[in-house]
């Protein structure tokens, strides 16, 4: 990742002599500081994860590693798959008309193989998530939202059921056609016919188990940990609306690194095209302007 | 009858046919393969008769979970 230019320090400005025009100019000054830069860990991250998990199958299939050690090691993988798309989802990594867009839309495509989740879907709902962050109505995440961490799981387990209506990917295609975007749902189709078809022939060739721990039963895992740190904590209580309202800094847990980055989510939805690496440098600089802006920082 | 046709093919019922049969005839040999052997079935014929079942209940509960 490229250097961060520190020329503005904002311990040296009196914060409560800007007008909230000076402190919009100030804020956007610092975020630009943390933008433009291409996020080659995030690209080299993408095929990585994906050759280790591709791997894997091979060598259960072959013998050469026991199950027990395949799973959490795909359990892994199918986690780590999403946060690469989500920063090509951004066009971080390049944007239209730059001569690295065809690594973005790359990485974007197959970093989600993993997930067998279309990166087209992704993009366009995640859009529209931004755009309503925390709207009952139009925020296509917004079904995972819980009073408690329990709460949450009982939810994103029964937002997987056939019966759901609203619940876990069921608002996509409701989002994708307010956008005009009803087409991408033969992406979804594709992804979920390879993803089902792959599971029944590994079940009907003798290798069901190899197929539940390399595929079902880590996405299962991965889809409820990405949906609590990338949907349910960085937004709880999910009851405000607006730019420094619909998004919360927290401490989790188990720490940043295991949080995918989270606790900073803030950052990402004032500034969509700060790579995910940067979120907590911008977060410490920007930190000041966000408190006076009613941000909950939440003790960060 | 394409639309027919995706709907059976992501089915609870096929997925328990298909998917979950085969999974617990595998499981049922690798925790218990003296049960396994004993049986008077074999092996794929009882995982395909519970995935059936269970399939089959997914289906009309249009659930795999059982409590609501």
């Amino acid at each position: 990742m490229g250097q961060v230019n520190t020329a503005i320090n904002i311990n040296d400005i009196d914060l409560d002599r800007l007008t909230e025009t000076e402190l919009e100019v100030l804020e956007r000054k610092i975020a630009a500081k943390y933008m433009h830069i291409v996020p080659w860990g995030a690209v080299v991250w993408a095929f990585a994860n994906l050759f280790v998990w591709l791997a894997l199958w091979p060598l259960v299939f072959m013998d050469l590693l026991p199950l027990w050690l395949a799973f959490p090691i795909a359990t892994l993988n199918v986690m780590l798959a999403y946060l690469p798309s989500h920063e090509a989802q951004h066009s971080i990594i390049a944007r239209e008309g730059r001569p690295l867009r065809w690594l973005n839309e790359l990485v974007g495509h197959i970093s989600v193989i993993p997930l067998a989740l279309p990166f087209r879907v992704l993009r366009h709902t995640h859009f529209e998530h931004h755009n309503h962050t925390n709207d009952p109505l139009l925020d296509p995440d917004y079904s995972v939202h819980a009073e408690s961490d329990w709460a949450f799981l009982r939810k994103s387990i029964l937002g997987r059921q056939p019966d759901s209506e609203q619940g876990g990917f069921n608002a996509y295609p409701g989002a994708l056609e307010r956008v005009g975007k009803s087409h991408m749902m033969l992406d979804a189709l594709a992804f979920n016919a390879i993803y089902y078809t792959v599971l029944f022939a590994c079940a009907l060739s003798g290798y069901a188990l190899e197929a539940a721990l390399l595929w079902w039963l880590p996405k299962q895992i991965a889809i409820t940990y990405i949906q609590y740190y990338l949907s349910w904590a960085p937004h709880h209580p999910a009851k405000a609306q607006g730019r420094y309202k619909d998004t919360r800094g927290f401490k989790s847990k188990v720490g940043n690194v295991f949080s995918m980055g989270m606790q900073f989510h803030v950052i990402h939805h004032l500034y969509p095209r700060i790579p995910l690496g940067l979120t907590p440098a911008a977060f410490r600089e920007l930190k000041p302007i966000l408190i006076r802006k009613g941000v909950d920082i939440g003790g960060l | 009858m394409i639309k027919k046709l995706i709907t059976w093919y992501f089915s609870p019922l096929l997925f328990g046919i298909a998917f979950v049969g085969p999974l617990i005839a595998q499981v049922l040999v690798r925790v218990a393969p003296d049960v396994a052997t004993a049986l008077p079935v074999p092996n794929l014929v009882l995982g395909l008769g519970i995935g059936f079942i269970l399939g089959g209940i997914a289906q009309t509960r249009r659930s795999w979970i059982w409590v609501k």
